[in-house]
C-alpha cells in the first residue's frame, strides 16, 4: 500500500466501489436493492444541502420544502390512468423546486446567521401547512403516484423504473451524475466565489463580489437538486405527504451532512449511507429507537465535530465569528 | 513632484457624519482627495478614522452627508460597487482567507474583475488572465515566492503583504490602507513602505497610520482628526506648523512617536 | 361579525400571545446573551405541560402541580445547559442546531415513553372554572382572562428585573453586546446558566398554563418552538420588546387568521412573517448590522 500515492489509492478506491455499486443487483436481495436505491436517492439530497452548508456556509434547515414540494409536483401533474414521462415531469418538478428556492432564497438571503436559520426553518413550516391545509393535495394523507414514470422515448424504452434494479441504476448514475456537476461547479469561477463566502463573506464583498446574488444562486441551484432527489423519493415511493416537507425531515438530511462531514463531495454519500444504516440498525434494537438517535446526534456533536470524516483527517473545527447578524 | 492640491479631486466627501446612537464617531467631515495623491489621516484613538475610511469603503452607510469619486455620488453604494468602482481597502485586523495559498487568496480578487463569476462549466483556474493578475499582485507585494504556502502559515508580516496584495489583485484606482504597518517588525515595515512608495507612483493612496516618521516622510496631505472631526488638513509642514494641532495632539512634536493621548 | 364575536377573538388572541411570549422571550434572551439557537426550547414548554398534567393527576390541583413542577423543569434546564449547551458556546451555529435538533429527539421520545402517545386534558382549577357573560348567547372563560393575568404580572416581574437589578444589568449588557459582559468581568458562567434556567423556566409555566386551554399532547414542543421563531424573526433577534411585540402580532394573527381564512389558517403568521421580511429583515426592533 505504501508505494501506492494518494491519488492512485483513491482512484482504486472509488474502482472498487463503482464495481461493488454496479454488481450489487447480481448479488443483493430485493430489500437490499430497494434500501440501496433509498440511499442514492438521500445522498443526491445530502449532496444538495452540502452545496449549502459545507461550501456555500449557508445552513438551511428548511431545505425539505424543496425535496417534499418536488414529489408534490409529480404527484399533481402526473395522470392517474398511466406514468408520466419522466422527460418533462423530472423537468418540472426540479424547476418547480428550483423556483421555489428562488423566492424563498430571495427573502432568506436579506438575513444572514441565526436568522437565517430560523427563516428557512419557518419557510419550510408554511409550505407544510399549505399542503397539509389545502384540499388540493391530499390533506394530512398525502397523495399518491400511481405509475412510474416511463422513461420511453417513442417506442424505444430500455429503462423500465417499475424494474426495482432499472430503478437502482437510474439513482445510481444520478448520484454520479450530481456528484460530476458539483465537482464542475467547484472549479468553476462561481464554485471559488462560493467557497470564498463561506470562509469570509465580508471581505469577499469587498473585494468586489455582490454576495447576495451569488448565494441566491447557489441556493437555488441546491433547492433544484433537493427537488431530483424529492422527484426520485417521490417515483420510487409512489407516496408524498407533508411530513417529506417537515423540519424532522430538514433535521435528518442535515444529520446526514453533519455525518459525512462537511465541505467534501463524498461527505454526504457516506454520510446518507450511515444514517440510513443507522437509522435501521437504532429501529431494530428498540421500539424507542428515536432516544437512541437523539443520543448519537448528541454525541456525534459533542465527540465528533467533523463528521466521520473527522476520524481519519484532522480538520479545523469551523468556529462562529459573526453572532449579532 | 507636481503640487498634489493642484489637480481635481478623485474622492469629494461633503458633510459627512457617521452617528452611533449618541455619539458622533465622524462628525461633519469635508475633504477632497486628490488624483495621485497620498493623503494621511491621523488622530488619537477614537478620533474616528477608521470610521472614515468604512464609510468611504461602504463597510459601513453613512448618516447624512455625500461621498462623490470624481462626478459620481457614491455615498449609498455597497462595498461590492465602491471596489468595482476601483476603491480597494484593506483593513486593521488581518482580513484574508487563512486556509487558502497566497495564490488563491490573490486568485479571489483577481477573479472579482471578471463581468461576472457566474460561470459554471470552465475550471476557473485555467483563465490566463486571471492567473496573470494573480501573479503580478502576488510579484507586487513580494510574496512570489510563497505563492504555494497557506497563508494562514505566514508571517504575520507577510500576512499584511498579503492583505495588500489582494486589494491590488481588484486593480484599484483608491487605496484605503487602514494601518499597514501595524504590528510589523522594523524589517516588514521597511519592505512594505518599499512597496507603497512604488504605488504611490501610480495610486491614489488614503492611509490610517500611527508612525509619526513614517506619515510626515511618505504623505503628502495630512488630515488630523480629533473627536470626529477635521482639525486641519496640509501639507506635512503646514501640519507641522499648525499651532491648532501641536497642542490638540501633537505634543512636543512631530518626530515624536505614540499618537495615543 | 359582531362586536362581542370580535372581543372574543381578540381577547383569545392576546392569551396566546402571552404564552408566546414567555417562550420566545427565553428564545431571544438565550441567542442574545449567550449567542446560541436552541430548537430545544420548545421542549420545555412540551415538558411544563406533560409535568402539569402529571403532577395535577398525582395531586389534584393544578397550582400544586405548578408549584412543583417548575423546579422540575428549570432543573432539567440547567442540567442541559451544564452538560450539553455549555460546550457550544464557541462553536458554529450548526453545531447548536444540531445537538438541541438531538436534544428534541431525546425529550420527545422520553416523553412517549413517560407518558405515552396520547392526548390528553388538564382540568382547569375549580375556582376558575366559571365563564363571563358577554351577551345573550357569548360568554369568555374566566380561566383565560386568569392566563393572561398572570402573563402580565409575569412579564411585569421581567421588566423589573431586567430595568432594576444587577441581574437585569447583565442581561441588558448581554444582550446589547456579548463581548460587554466579558470586559465588565462579570461571572458569564453563572450568568449563562441563570438565562438559560430562566429561560426553560417560562417556557415550561408557559406549558403549564396553556395544558388546561390546549390539551397535552405529543408534538406541542416543535408547534411552539417554530411560532417562536416566527416571533423572534418578526420582533427582532435578542429583543425583549420585539419578542413582546412580535408574540401579540402573531397571536391576533394567527386567531383572527383561522377564523377569517380557516382553509389557510396555517400559513398566515408565515405570510405575516414574510411581509415584515421584505420591509425590515432585521425584525421590527431589531439593530439593523
Amino acid at each position: 500500500m505504501t508505494n501506492l500515492r494518494p491519488t492512485r489509492l483513491y482512484l482504486l478506491i472509488a474502482l472498487c466501489i463503482v464495481i461493488a455499486v454496479g454488481l450489487f443487483p447480481l448479488f443483493g436481495e430485493k430489500f437490499h436493492i430497494l434500501l440501496a436505491t433509498r440511499i442514492f436517492i438521500l445522498a443526491i439530497f445530502a449532496m444538495s444541502l452540502n452545496l449549502l452548508i459545507g461550501f456555500t456556509g449557508l445552513i438551511s434547515f428548511g431545505h425539505a420544502a424543496f425535496f417534499g414540494a418536488a414529489g408534490y409536483i409529480l404527484a399533481f401533474v402526473a395522470p392517474e390512468d398511466g406514468a408520466a414521462a419522466f422527460w418533462w415531469s423530472a423537468p418540472l418538478s426540479i424547476g418547480g423546486a428550483a423556483l421555489l428556492a428562488a423566492g424563498i432564497g430571495w427573502m432568506s438571503i436579506r438575513t444572514s446567521g441565526v436568522y437565517f436559520i430560523m427563516i428557512t426553518l419557518a419557510f419550510a413550516q408554511m409550505l407544510y401547512f399549505f399542503f397539509n391545509d389545502s384540499p388540493y393535495f391530499g390533506g394530512s394523507d398525502g397523495a399518491f403516484i400511481y405509475f412510474k414514470p416511463s422513461l420511453a422515448i417513442g417506442s424505444f424504452d430500455p429503462v423500465n423504473l417499475d424494474n426495482r434494479v432499472h430503478f437502482y441504476y437510474l439513482a445510481a448514475i444520478l448520484v454520479l451524475v450530481v456528484w460530476a456537476f458539483l465537482a464542475m461547479l467547484l472549479r468553476s469561477p462561481f464554485g471559488q466565489v462560493i467557497k470564498g463566502l463561506r470562509a469570509n463573506e465580508p471581505r469577499m464583498r469587498a473585494l468586489g463580489y455582490p454576495t447576495q446574488r451569488y448565494k441566491l444562486v447557489s441556493f437555488i441551484i441546491a433547492g433544484g437538486l433537493a427537488g431530483l432527489a424529492g422527484y426520485l423519493n417521490a417515483a420510487q415511493s409512489g407516496y408524498i405527504s407533508p411530513a417529506h416537507l417537515g423540519w424532522q425531515e430538514s433535521g435528518s438530511v442535515m444529520m446526514m451532512v453533519i455525518l459525512g462531514g462537511m465541505g467534501s463531495l463524498h461527505g454526504p454519500i457516506l454520510g446518507a449511507f450511515t444514517f440510513v444504516l443507522l437509522h435501521d440498525i437504532l429501529r431494530d434494537l428498540s421500539q424507542h429507537w428515536l432516544l437512541l438517535m437523539g443520543g448519537v446526534i448528541v454525541a456525534i456533536v459533542l465527540f465528533l465535530p467533523n463528521g466521520l470524516a473527522g476520524l481519519f483527517t484532522r480538520k479545523r473545527i469551523p468556529q462562529r465569528d459573526d453572532d449579532h447578524d | 513632484m507636481t503640487d498634489p492640491t493642484m489637480r481635481d479631486p478623485i474622492l469629494s466627501i461633503k458633510g459627512l457624519t457617521k452617528r452611533f446612537g449618541a455619539l458622533a464617531a465622524v462628525d461633519d467631515v469635508f475633504l477632497d482627495f486628490a488624483s495621485g495623491e497620498t493623503h494621511a489621516i491621523i488622530g488619537p484613538n477614537g478620533a474616528g478614522k477608521t470610521t472614515l475610511i468604512n464609510l468611504l469603503s461602504g463597510d459601513l452607510p453613512p448618516t447624512t452627508g455625500t461621498i462623490h469619486l470624481l462626478d459620481r455620488d457614491v455615498t449609498a453604494l455597497a462595498p461590492d460597487r465602491k471596489s468595482q468602482l476601483g476603491i480597494g481597502r484593506t483593513y486593521q485586523k488581518t482580513n484574508i482567507f487563512p486556509d487558502e495559498t497566497c495564490f488563491q487568496n490573490c486568485w479571489l480578487a483577481a477573479q472579482s474583475r471578471l463581468p461576472s463569476s457566474m460561470r459554471f462549466f470552465r475550471r476557473a483556474h485555467r483563465r490566463a488572465d486571471i492567473r496573470a493578475a494573480t501573479e503580478r499582485a502576488l510579484a507586487l507585494c513580494n510574496l512570489d515566492a510563497r505563492a504555494d504556502v497557506i497563508a494562514g502559515h505566514l508571517s504575520y508580516g507577510e500576512q499584511r503583504q498579503l492583505e495588500i496584495g489582494m486589494t491590488l489583485a481588484t486593480d484599484p484606482k483608491i487605496l484605503l490602507l487602514d494601518e499597514p504597518l501595524a504590528g510589523m517588525s522594523a524589517e516588514e515595515s521597511v519592505r512594505t513602505m518599499a512597496l507603497l512608495t512604488s504605488l504611490a507612483e501610480n495610486l491614489t493612496l488614503i492611509l490610517i497610520e500611527h508612525d509619526m516618521d513614517m506619515v510626515f516622510a511618505f504623505a503628502q496631505t495630512i488630515t488630523v482628526m480629533v473627536n470626529g472631526q477635521v482639525l486641519e488638513t496640509g501639507t506635512p509642514a503646514q501640519i507641522r506648523a499648525s499651532a491648532a494641532v501641536r497642542d490638540a495632539y501633537l505634543g512636543h512634536g512631530p518626530t515624536e512617536q505614540g499618537a495615543t493621548p | 361579525m359582531d362586536i362581542s364575536f370580535f372581543l372574543i377573538q381578540a381577547l383569545n388572541g392576546v392569551q396566546y400571545g402571552f404564552l408566546l411570549f414567555l417562550v420566545a422571550s427565553g428564545l431571544t434572551l438565550i441567542f442574545g446573551i449567550m449567542g446560541v439557537i436552541n430548537l430545544a426550547h420548545g421542549s420545555f414548554y412540551m415538558i411544563g405541560a406533560y409535568l402539569a398534567y402529571w403532577l395535577t393527576g398525582l395531586t389534584g390541583s393544578l397550582l400544586l402541580a405548578i408549584l412543583l413542577g417548575l423546579p422540575l423543569a428549570v432543573l432539567t434546564g440547567l442540567a442541559i445547559e451544564r452538560f450539553a449547551i455549555s460546550h457550544l458556546y464557541t462553536r458554529d451555529h450548526l453545531y447548536q442546531v444540531l445537538l438541541t435538533y438531538g436534544l428534541i429527539l431525546i425529550f420527545n421520545e422520553m416523553q412517549s415513553i413517560l407518558w405515552g402517545n396520547d392526548l390528553y386534558g388538564v382540568a382547569i382549577p375549580e375556582m376558575l372554572t366559571g365563564s363571563i357573560r358577554l351577551t345573550e348567547t357569548q360568554s369568555y372563560p374566566v380561566y383565560r382572562l386568569f392566563v393572561s393575568l398572570v402573563c402580565i404580572l409575569v412579564a411585569l416581574g421581567m421588566l423589573l428585573t431586567i430595568q432594576k437589578t444587577r441581574l437585569g444589568m447583565m442581561i441588558r449588557a448581554g444582550a446589547s453586546n456579548r463581548e460587554m459582559t466579558q470586559i465588565l468581568g462579570l461571572n458569564i458562567k453563572q450568568l449563562y446558566a441563570i438565562v438559560f434556567g430562566a429561560g426553560a423556566g417560562l417556557a415550561a409555566f408557559a406549558g403549564m398554563m396553556a395544558a388546561p386551554i390546549e390539551a397535552v399532547y405529543p408534538g406541542m414542543g416543535e408547534g411552539i418552538l417554530i411560532t417562536s421563531f416566527v416571533v423572534v424573526v418578526i420582533g427582532g433577534i435578542g429583543s425583549i420588546k420585539g419578542a413582546f411585540f412580535g408574540a401579540m402580532l402573531i397571536g391576533l394573527a394567527d386567531t383572527f387568521g383561522s377564523v377569517l381564512v380557516p382553509d389557510y389558517s396555517g400559513i398566515v403568521i408565515y405570510a405575516l412573517m414574510a411581509l415584515v421580511l421584505l420591509w425590515r429583515p432585521q425584525g421590527l426592533f431589531g439593530q439593523r448590522v
